[in-house]
């Protein structure tokens, strides 16, 4: 059955879980195909700070890129397609391990040099 | 036994969150300054803050989201996050305001300048965060909490008159110091509606999984709770209209507000202020460290939780750490702390449209509410008592500046 969607209403800014139901962010951007011929399509979806922070401006955008070099390491700005989409509901499931991707190394940046050095971090 | 443990997260929310430094320092300067007079300052947050409790409660039963979450989806990251910097920013100065009432507490117990215990208390605050669980934190702020209940037993003590006390319930501006009267009154509002209170409530629905079954629960926790709360401001009030205005005593530091005990209790009566100073501010505190992450954690989508442990949501705690550091800072720079606290609640009264209005949208939204949006008599309510306030704070606080000048 074909369903309508509103993108903006209904997808962007949508908490997005990974398939252990883990907050994995929220849907911070869409991109869009343009097809010669045809309607675009949504080629994916973006879970990244920069890309939420660059719809305030390129400025804020550039210092948040700044910032972000810290912790970021490969696989910037995360990106998945509807194909990988398991449920969508309140939230966006999709099939993808949270805490292997992109969205989680500011998590495993502070795990590694802040939590983990006081006690009881662990 | 989850509703029972669901109605003692209303309870606490109430006496943690609703008896703050804000509630004990604009009780006490309205009682020493104006009498029974600002009792409706109360009853008019009250009122706003049982119908905004209530809805955040409802929204997160029946929409499954939290109130941060859905603001930010409703509106956009860009229409959501700068009113989202503001609050988080007040937040941070009302931390400040609780983390300085628990200073001066010990200040006034040990002699030990309040800015030297900015440090300790903050990490005090802290490793209860880091180390405890959501239900530690909870029970305990409310066991604790009780000492509160002193100010009503106070009242009956000093024997209040009735009459005069139903008359305090009718706003009518004193013959002098119009514009301190509005500043309080402004003030007692922002201490009464703290935007927190009902962010911490949503998310604590979220985490304790709230189902249908508790949305008739949920309006008795709200009105409940929240009344007792008011109840034991408004004894503040009246205890420091018995207790402090026949002598002339002006609150102008928490040492004079300190004494508002004495007459009912004698010199347990200071012993029993400092504590009720500083369990309602640690409880605050906690409260509102938390809220204030959980907030951050749903702005962007981070795992958030205090029943996870800290490297299962560093950024999470990570979050309430740097605000209780910063708290702190604030605290230490040696800014008044009663100054402090008035302007903080002042500027949340300002400020609360910010939040209350976009909620209000939400409420009415059936996509999120279904057969359970608001009914146009709870949002007229909130609406003009918010907008209300928030003309008022406008007004009054430049004018609390120039006349204290």
């Amino acid at each position: 059955m074909n369903k309508s969607v509103d993108l903006v209403r209904d997808v962007l800014d949508t908490q997005v879980l990974d398939r252990e139901q883990r907050p994995l962010g929220k849907v911070d951007g869409i991109g869009l195909e343009l097809r010669e011929g045809a309607q675009p399509r949504v080629a994916y979806l973006e879970v990244d700070g920069v890309t939420a922070w660059r719809r305030l401006g390129e400025r804020v955008a550039r210092w948040a890129q700044k910032l972000a070099r810290c912790w970021e390491r490969d696989g910037h700005p995360f990106r998945f397609t509807w194909s990988q989409v398991r449920d969508f509901g309140i939230d966006i499931e999709i099939e993808v391990d949270g805490e292997r991707s992109a969205p989680f190394d500011l998590e495993h940046w502070l795990r590694e040099k802040v939590v983990g050095r006081i006690p009881g971090g662990r | 036994m989850k509703k029972l443990l669901g109605i003692t997260l209303g309870i606490v929310t109430s006496i943690g969150g609703f008896l703050d430094v804000g509630s004990i320092a604009t009780s006490a300067q309205a009682g020493a300054a104006f009498g029974y007079s600002l009792l409706w300052a109360v009853l008019l947050g009250t009122i706003c803050v049982i119908f905004l409790v209530e809805m955040s409660g409802r929204f997160s039963i029946v929409s499954g989201h939290t109130i941060v979450d859905a603001i930010r989806k409703r509106f956009g990251f860009a229409g959501f996050i700068v009113p989202f910097a503001a609050t988080l920013l007040v937040n941070l100065l009302v931390l400040a305001s609780e983390l300085g009432g628990i200073c001066v507490a010990l200040q006034l117990l040990t002699g030990i300048r309040f800015q030297l215990w900015a440090l300790p208390v903050g990490l005090a605050v802290w490793l209860l965060l880091w180390f405890a669980t959501f239900d530690v934190v909870e029970d305990g702020t409310a066991l604790l909490g009780l000492v509160t209940l002193c100010f009503l037993v106070a009242i009956f003590t000093l024997g209040a008159q009735p009459r005069e006390l139903a008359a305090g319930f009718v706003p009518r501006l004193p013959s002098e110091e119009h514009a301190h009267y509005l500043f309080i009154a402004v003030s007692i509002i922002g201490a009464t509606i703290a935007p927190y209170l009902f962010l911490f409530y949503s998310s604590g629905a979220i985490e304790d999984k709230w189902d249908k079954s508790f949305i008739a629960p949920n309006r008795f926790i709200a009105t409940f709770g929240m009344s007792f709360g008011s109840i034991i401001s408004m004894a503040v009030i009246v205890v420091a209209a018995l207790a402090l205005k026949p002598e002339g005593i002006r609150v102008e530091e928490y040492e004079q507000a300190a004494l508002m005990l004495v007459p009912a209790f004698g010199r347990w009566g200071f012993y029993l202020f400092v504590a009720s100073l500083a369990i309602a501010c640690f409880g605050a505190a906690l409260e509102l460290s938390l809220a204030s992450a959980y907030s951050v954690s749903q702005a962007f989508g981070w795992n958030w939780g205090e029943n996870l442990k800290p490297r299962q949501a560093a950024r999470f705690s990570m979050a309430y750490t740097l605000f209780i550091a910063l708290a702190a800072l604030i605290v230490l720079s040696g800014l008044n702390p009663m100054k402090l606290t008035l302007f903080s609640m002042a500027i949340t009264a300002v400020i609360l449209p910010l939040t209350a209005l976009p909620f209000l949208v939400l409420m009415n939204d059936a996509r999120y509410m279904r057969e359970h949006v608001n009914s146009h008599f709870s949002n007229i309510v909130v609406l003009l008592i918010v907008l209300l306030s928030a003309i008022l704070a406008v007004v009054a606080i430049p004018l609390e500046i120039i006349g204290s000048k």
